[in-house]
């Protein structure tokens, strides 16, 4: 029943993490002399490695990946047992939003995003109005409703249900009626079980997105980081974004925004002298213990600085750095690496 | 598990998850944080650490500052430019930063007036034989504590490093390990020493992936 989106990365730091706390994940190494070249300049840096049984170093050459793998799930589920702080029900901390940095968003493209065959939906909006923000949540309503109907909310849960049922059976309210903060909160009220939402606001006061704090149980595997940074051998690009997925109603909304809005992101820069910074933010603590869902509806910058009570609890969510000719090479390396394109998402199965 | 951390943790990347990790497990016990130079400047890792910290709800682990930007200025021209121009294929390397972000000048916390090296000596001494350093930058600080107390392999349990790249016989990608293309002669120096010392190279890290 669980799935999972988006690329795989190569784990560096954490596998060294994880050998560090069981060395018994190694399963092959070599004693051996390294030598660090320093000479030449275009070999700066490269290593050379001669087996020696004498030396004190020990090269790692084989790791029991999956008992690491298990290692994380169970370490990153210990984390999520830990006591959050609360956040109060729609507090809205204030974010001061960075000057300086040129934000290119001019156009917005309409893509389609398949889950699969079963879950459709154009996903990519400009949610800047009532009107948006109602043609966004009517796709989402209806995958919310065709997953419950495919009994793959997951877990259960009769708060869930309740929700679900409540929804089936009661008119919408009239979104047109309605400020975009108020659909905002309808829509993580009804479909995510929202817990806060903390409204992130230019300098001069503009709404430019916000962040829902949900409060579903959730299951722990489902724990996703993922990390761009590394799959492009040529650097064109850096970005990188974590969140957590779960097969619930709540957060099937939050991936098909959550991946809306990294769509919205990627078809909608346009070339600029500068490289364009995007960003989201999102709170470790609720990644990984409740799920939040950041979606900014105007370019945020990188440099989004929280103060008040959310001070300390951004994590980016995305950075994408990239020209028009960068982006094309982006889209087309992963276009070529078959995980994740403008045309196609599709989920995997969780191992 | 008596654990200094030696970082360039740059954004919340794997430098962050690592981390994450150790202050997850139950056998950690987490003495301090060293921030190095590599993927951005040693003083904006300082300021990411003192961010990521709080994030994690551990504001209270003391973290110390590395070996200063001025002494890498050069080095991380070199390094933006081979990015820029292509001429290099870094691999493990975040951060092409020209310098650091807005967000570092918030307010941190006072630099202690303990550096990374002054802290790791201290606690090789008062934790000898139990101490186990994890490196997952470049190895400035380290090589500025040897530098200091060449006896440090002595009283260190493990010395464990993310770093280097064996690439296997006609690998077609010309790829070098940013980490010890950054302080190449620290690299050098860690293994030149007795330190009872675990490397984990990239190739590990490549064949293992998650999701």
């Amino acid at each position: 029943m669980l799935r999972q989106h988006g690329p795989e990365m190569a784990l560096a730091d954490q596998l060294t993490a994880c050998i560090c706390l069981n060395p018994s994940l190694i399963q092959a190494a070599t004693r051996a002399r390294v030598t660090v070249e320093n000479g030449r300049a275009e070999r700066r840096g490269a290593t050379k490695i001669t087996e020696d049984l004498a030396s004190t170093v020990c090269v790692v050459r084989q790791v029991d990946v999956s008992a690491a793998h298990e290692m994380m799930v169970s370490l990153v589920a210990r984390m999520q047992d830990q006591p959050c702080q609360e956040i109060a029900l729609f507090d809205s901390p204030s974010y001061r939003y960075s000057q300086g940095m040129h934000v290119a968003q001019k156009k917005l493209t309409l893509v389609e995003i398949a889950y699969d065959t079963d879950y459709r939906v154009t996903a990519v909006r400009d949610i800047q109005t009532a009107r948006d923000m109602r043609e966004t949540l009517v796709p989402l309503a209806q995958i919310l409703f065709d997953a419950k109907r495919r009994g793959e909310i997951w877990p259960p849960s009769p708060r869930i249900d309740a929700i679900v049922k409540s929804a089936a059976t009661t008119t919408l309210p009239p979104f047109d009626q309605l400020a975009c903060r108020e659909l905002e909160h309808i829509l993580f009220e009804r479909f995510a079980a929202v817990r806060g939402i903390a409204t992130i606001k230019t300098e001069n006061g503009k709404s430019c997105g916000f962040s829902c704090v949900s409060d579903l149980t959730l299951p722990r595997r489902n724990l996703l980081i993922h990390q761009f940074g590394d799959i492009l051998p040529d650097d064109a690009f850096i970005a990188e974004f974590s969140y957590v997925e779960r097969r619930t109603s709540g957060l099937w909304a939050a991936e098909v925004l959550g991946l809306s809005l990294y769509h919205w992101y990627a078809t909608t820069q346009t070339a600029s002298d500068s490289p364009s910074i995007l960003a989201v933010t999102l709170s470790t603590q609720e990644v990984s213990r409740y799920g939040l869902l950041t979606i900014g509806y105007e370019p945020m910058a990188e440099h989004i600085i929280p103060d008040g009570p959310e001070a300390g609890r951004v994590l980016i969510l995305y950075r994408l750095l990239f020209d028009a000719a960068q982006q094309e090479a982006f889209l087309k390396r992963l276009d070529t690496l078959g995980v994740i394109g403008l045309d196609k998402i599709k989920p995997r199965s969780c191992t | 598990m008596k654990i200094f951390l030696d970082t360039d943790l740059n954004f919340p990347s794997d430098d962050f998850q690592a981390l994450m990790l150790l202050l997850a497990s139950d056998e950690v016990d987490l003495l301090g944080i060293g921030s190095c130079a590599g993927n951005t400047w040693s003083e904006e890792v300082f300021a990411n650490l003192h961010k990521s910290l709080q994030t994690l709800e551990s504001p209270n682990l003391p973290i110390f500052p590395g070996v200063a930007a001025k002494r890498f200025e050069a080095d991380r021209t070199v390094a933006l430019e081979a990015v820029r121009n292509r001429t290099r294929r870094f691999i493990g390397a975040h951060g092409k930063s020209d310098g650091p972000r807005a967000w570092v000048t918030e307010a941190t916390p006072d630099s202690p007036t303990q550096n990374a090296s002054d802290k790791i000596l201290e606690l090789s001494h008062r934790y000898s034989d139990e101490l186990v350093l994890i490196c997952l930058g470049p190895l400035s600080n380290l090589a500025e504590a040897i530098d200091r107390d060449d006896a440090l392999p002595d009283r260190v349990k493990s010395l464990v490093i993310m770093g280097g790249h064996f690439p296997r016989p006609n690998d077609p990608l010309d790829r070098i390990d940013f980490n010890f293309w950054f302080d190449p002669d620290a690299a050098q120096k860690m293994h030149d020493t007795v330190f009872k010392n675990t490397l984990v190279p990239h190739d590990e890290s490549q064949a293992a992936h998650a999701t």
